[in-house]
């Protein structure tokens, strides 16, 4: 389905036991193209769930994305345990019944529709005269089904059983929702939860953001975050970088490790900071390794 | 040949291997006087060994002892004569050329710029590398070429742009602009020139080589190096002062390679800690070297030390290794300042490790544990050094898809 | 010759020290991959673009990724009835209890009680409902989202970290099941605990008996207090002169079977999870010894260990058997006892393994006269440098360039 064209701001991020995380798939796109942040995707893709190089939601933020985006007035923190446990509690008897009726219907009728293509596949592989007939009758069902609107669902079986309801073994398909439906799960911001992110680092971060690149999480590179240039699903990063407070020591050893590191792989290692107060700049420094 | 054909490859020079394996032989510049084998049934063997062993008793250490001077300003102590340099380094790869990446090759790259040898002739790794670079830059400045050229012609093509006439781009010969599409968006970094500035040299004539050239390159020890020359072999005799003369003893060397292991060098020896940069690499240096290991310094690789079974000549380094001090002992417990020292960042961690998985070799972390001031108070080197100790931990990167099946 | 790999940085893109989900990877390409699921098919590195050059085939082809990716993310969990396996969330337990449960995924998880029923613990059900296999419902009567799933049994699995390095080793394929030590002890001993020493001066093997005669005639006399330790006589071998330098006290690991101590061992350095490779016909409720010990950590919250995490960790896993058998380099890389740490930053999880360790046990000089001879036997753990194979090693003096 093609990608939502606006996501209302702000919208809720939703802290679990101190993690940011992203539930719905609108928003993760618009978090990527508006605000060229992308998060990590860290949950089982179900389509091939045995492999970890494309993986799905729930998005987890950095905190300083999240921390960002409060700041920027784009999003908001809800703190989602409290908010399930209060939902829950607060759903009354009618709103349950209502919600799980929609529910099955729903699930019907994606049944149904399921069933349909696979007679419909049965069909055509019998031959094309044999179908022509046997469409006819059922096609006059399901029209008068739409008619009667829903309550045909519960109307005693008929002659012809497999159009009106279910076939006993047609298959039935039991989802998972990936956000929590609006009946039980209201998202008001939270009142206590603050992103804090780390104030060594969190310069360094704002700083290269504001000249617009995407910056992930570093661990594996050997830093604290990979800046790229463009989208990472089309460009390679060009720095590999470290935020430091500004009269926090570093030793001449690490930054020729880093110089060594990101020449190794083709990029420059970068480490800034900035002074306090707020009117002070952020500096970064680059490390190539010299001679290559 | 036409002007515009590819130049022809280099041809390769001459290869003229050294016997490293009679160069090396003696693994500490200490000479042994080693018993013949018994041979059961030979009764001579016998009085072969007894002669040996009663008239062959010269003493290891070398005579007269091999000479070098601490200088503060490179931290570092300078042997300057031929036989000590010779030693040292063949016998155990201790030290580095003052003006050559390791071993000293000055004077072989001087005698060929100045054409006493043979442009190819006993190439050092140096020349060899800088032979190398050059090479890779003109494939570089070649491909970022190509990729420029594509681009705009990529965005001609959508009519963004407009190619000059010719169809051809430009050429753009100037590194600069390559390296700004080749490296990164960082400014490019000139090479640093590896030769030296070219001296004056009176007893040169520049038409004819003339025989005689003099080295003006001298070996640099690391001071845990040094010391381990004195202390642990009694190889070497270091000497201080202005004019470079005035002989130090052990204990007065120990504390003056601690002191000067600070920057700015400590000036009095009442504020030397037992977790002095010098203490903690020193001990590091001699476990490792008393085991019989080759310890070279690894800063190049962001490590400590780098260890090697037998030496560069023969193999690449196995390992690199990592110094982590440890502050275990309940009289550190409320030390704020070092218990944030012990506190390394993971990602920090994860870099050293991959720097050293790039060049297939495995990191240690020595962990080095950390006496209390008491419990070396008023004790001389020997017993200071054994209330340190040592922990080797190995690490590797832990790959899921690679140890499944 | 002295180190020509110093500059040698082309091998930085060879080596195979890396994994393909380091990189971000276009989800245009998710096709490919679930049709072979061989990493292969993934276009390597010089797939990706170095900078946004302005055209519009770049923006075209970036708007086509982003698609893919949010196509891909809206997947749908589901499940059919064929396979349907329904659960309940009981907070009191912090675990699902699932009635019936069905279909091979259910085999290798959760703990059946004397009823019959089964108990996922709060990771089994997060994992379950994420891909899709379980409808999981809260004792309110509503089933959960994936949202919700997080919210209610996240806090059981003590941690996100935790949850995703088990997600992320499950979809690798691994067996995992919680170690005993998954949570602190009940009772933590308050009393100041000592440095625990393992390290212990260096001895130099047991002489034979006529070395000792010869030693006590003849012998070396104490160490000289403020050196040289090598005193000024003659030495018969270079064997005798490096034992004199045996000086600085060196930790010794267990080369023989010890018990196993947990004690001192405390969050997160404590072994969270023990791991096997797949196999056919694993019990779940005998398993047999694990292959790999999981200790998870967040990078965020914790940095490396000191030596006073890392010892007690050693502490609480078994010595390996097989290290005896294996050649010095392989011994001193492996180890006596290994702890696999999974560090997790934000969502982004890497593994490294941490290895005890003893160079003092594998004397290097005396290995040297078989090496001079052209090569010990059994090799160097695959590089043979002493023969010149391998990158350099061949007469490194004039190799002449590439």
């Amino acid at each position: 389905m093609p990608i939502a064209s606006t996501v209302t701001e702000p919208f809720p991020i939703y802290a679990i036991h101190g993690r940011y995380l992203l539930f719905d798939v609108d928003v993760v796109s618009h978090i990527r193209k508006t605000y060229h942040m992308c998060g990590c995707l860290s949950g089982t893709l179900p389509q091939i769930p045995q492999q970890n190089v494309f993986l799905g939601l729930p998005l987890e933020l950095m905190t300083e994305e999240a921390a960002l985006l409060v700041e920027k007035q784009a999003a908001y923190i809800v703190d989602d345990v409290a908010a399930h446990t209060r939902g829950l509690a607060n759903m009354s008897q009618e709103t349950k019944t209502d919600y799980l009726e929609a529910r099955r219907r729903e699930c019907e009728k994606e049944a149904l529709k399921h069933q349909k293509e696979v007679d419909e596949k049965k069909r055509q592989f019998k031959g094309k005269g044999k179908q022509e007939e046997e469409a006819k009758p059922e096609e006059r069902q399901e029209e008068e089904e739409k008619e009667n609107g829903e309550d045909s669902l519960f109307a005693a079986p008929s002659s012809n059983e497999s159009a009106v309801q279910l076939k006993a073994d047609s298959l039935l398909f039991y989802p998972t929702a990936t956000v929590s439906d609006p009946s039980y799960h209201s998202p008001a911001p939270s009142t206590s939860l603050v992103a804090r992110p780390d104030p060594n680092s969190y310069p360094l971060y704002k700083h290269l953001h504001n000249l617009g690149y995407f910056l992930s999480p570093g661990l594996r590179f050997g830093c604290q975050f990979m800046a790229y240039p463009g989208d990472p699903l089309r460009f390679h990063s060009h720095f590999i970088t470290r935020g430091l407070g500004w009269d926090e020591e570093i030793d001449i050893i690490d930054i020729v490790g880093g110089g060594r590191l990101g020449t190794g792989v083709k990029k420059a290692w970068m480490f800034g900071g900035k002074p306090e107060g707020d009117d002070t700049e952020t500096r970064v420094f680059c490390v190539e390794w010299g001679g290559f | 040949m036409g002007s515009t054909t590819a130049p022809a490859p280099p041809k390769k020079p001459v290869m003229k291997k050294p016997n490293y394996n009679l160069l090396h032989v003696n693994p500490l510049p200490l000479t042994i006087q080693a018993l013949p084998p018994l041979i059961p049934h030979n009764p001579l063997s016998l009085l072969h060994i007894l002669y040996t062993y009663l008239f062959c008793r010269t003493p290891c250490q070398p005579s007269p002892p091999y000479v070098g001077f601490f200088n503060p300003a490179t931290r570092s102590v300078h042997v300057v004569d031929a036989r000590s340099i010779q030693a040292f380094w063949n016998s155990g790869f201790f030290g580095k050329g003052s003006l050559s990446r390791s071993e000293p090759t000055w004077i072989s790259r001087r005698r060929r710029a100045l054409g006493i040898i043979g442009k190819d002739e006993d190439l050092t790794a140096e020349e060899i590398t800088e032979r190398r670079r050059q090479e890779r830059k003109q494939f570089k400045l070649e491909r970022a070429r190509a990729e420029k050229e594509r681009i705009q012609n990529q965005l001609a093509q959508e009519g963004k742009i407009d190619l000059p006439a010719d169809g051809a781009s430009s050429p753009q010969p100037d590194a600069a602009a390559a390296g700004e599409s080749d490296i990164t968006a960082a400014a490019t970094v000139p090479a640093p020139p590896i030769e030296p500035e070219e001296e004056e040299d009176d007893e040169l004539v520049t038409d004819k080589p003339s025989i005689f050239v003099e080295d003006l390159e001298h070996l640099q020890l690391t001071p845990e190096e040094a010391f381990f020359l004195m202390y642990g072999l009694g190889a070497l005799q270091v000497t201080v002062g202005p004019e470079g003369n005035t002989p130090v003893d052990i204990r007065n060397a120990l504390c003056l390679f601690r002191q000067h292991s600070y920057f700015p060098a400590l000036e009095n020896e009442v504020y030397l800690q037992p977790d002095d940069t010098f203490m903690l690499n020193y001990v590091v240096y001699h476990h490792f070297r008393s085991l019989g290991w080759v310890v070279r310094p690894g800063v190049k690789f962001g490590v400590e030390y780098l260890l090697y079974n037998r030496g560069p000549v023969f193999s690449h380094a196995e390992f690199g290794v990592l110094i982590m001090p440890s502050y275990s002992h309940p009289y550190w417990a409320n030390d704020n300042k070092r218990k944030q020292k012990e506190l390394k960042p993971w990602h920090w961690l994860h870099g050293i490790n991959r720097v050293s998985a790039q060049v297939k070799k495995t990191l240690i972390l020595v962990y080095v544990e950390v006496p209390s001031p008491e419990e070396i108070k008023g004790l001389d080197v020997t017993e200071l050094l054994k209330k340190y100790g040592v922990r080797e931990v190995a690490l590797r990167r832990w790959l899921v898809s690679r140890n499944r099946d | 010759m002295a180190e020509p790999e110093a500059d040698n940085l082309r091998l930085a893109q060879n080596v195979q020290d890396g994994d393909i989900s380091d990189e971000t990877q276009d989800f245009r390409f998710l096709n490919l991959f679930s049709k072979s699921s061989d990493h292969a098919s993934i276009p390597k590195r010089g797939e990706k673009d170095f900078e946004p050059n302005g055209t519009d085939l770049q923006d075209t082809v970036l708007a086509e990724s982003r698609q893919a990716m949010h196509d891909a993310l809206c997947g749908e969990r589901k499940h059919t009835s064929k396979t349907h396996v329904e659960g309940i969330w009981r907070p009191d337990k912090n675990m699902t209890e699932v009635k019936i449960p069905r279909g091979t995924h259910f085999k290798s998880l959760g703990k059946a009680d004397n009823k019959g029923v089964l108990w996922l613990l709060p990771e089994e059900t997060i994992y379950m409902v994420e891909r899709g296999n379980l409808e999981c419902w809260w004792e309110d009567g509503v089933p959960m989202s994936l949202e919700g799933a997080y919210a209610s049994c996240l806090a059981g699995c003590g941690g996100l970290e935790r949850y995703q390095v088990y997600a992320y080793l499950k979809r690798a394929g691994y067996i995992l099941q919680r170690a005993p030590t998954f949570f602190d002890d009940d009772e933590i001993d308050t009393s100041p605990r000592l440095p625990i020493v393992t390290v212990r001066a260096s001895t130099s093997q047991a002489p034979g008996m006529f070395t000792s005669i010869y030693n006590s005639v003849f012998g070396p006399k104490a160490l000289p207090e403020a050196g040289p330790l090598v005193s000024e006589s003659v030495y018969r071998s270079y064997e005798s002169i490096y034992q004199r330098l045996s000086l600085i006290p060196s930790h010794h690991p267990p080369h023989d079977p010890v018990a196993i101590n947990s004690a001192n061992a405390r969050l997160p350095y404590r072994i969270a999870y023990y791991m096997w490779k797949p196999v056919p016909n694993f019990k779940k409720s005998d398993p047999p010894p694990p292959d790999f010990r999981i200790s998870v950590v967040n990078a965020r919250e914790m940095g490396m260990p000191t030596l006073s995490q890392l010892s007690p960790l050693f502490d609480s896993v078994p010595h390996d058997a097989t290290a005896a058998k294996k050649n010095l380099f392989q011994r001193l890389k492996d180890g006596y006892r290994n702890v696999i740490v999974a560090v997790v930053d934000s969502g982004v999880t890497s593994f490294l393994k941490f290895a005890d360790v003893g160079f003092a046990d594998e004397v290097m000089y005396k290995r040297k006269p078989a090496a001079r001879r052209g090569g010990k036997q059994g090799g160097r753990g695959g590089r043979g440098g002493f023969r010149g194979g391998g990158r350099g090693g061949q007469g490194g003096r004039g190799r002449g360039g590439r």
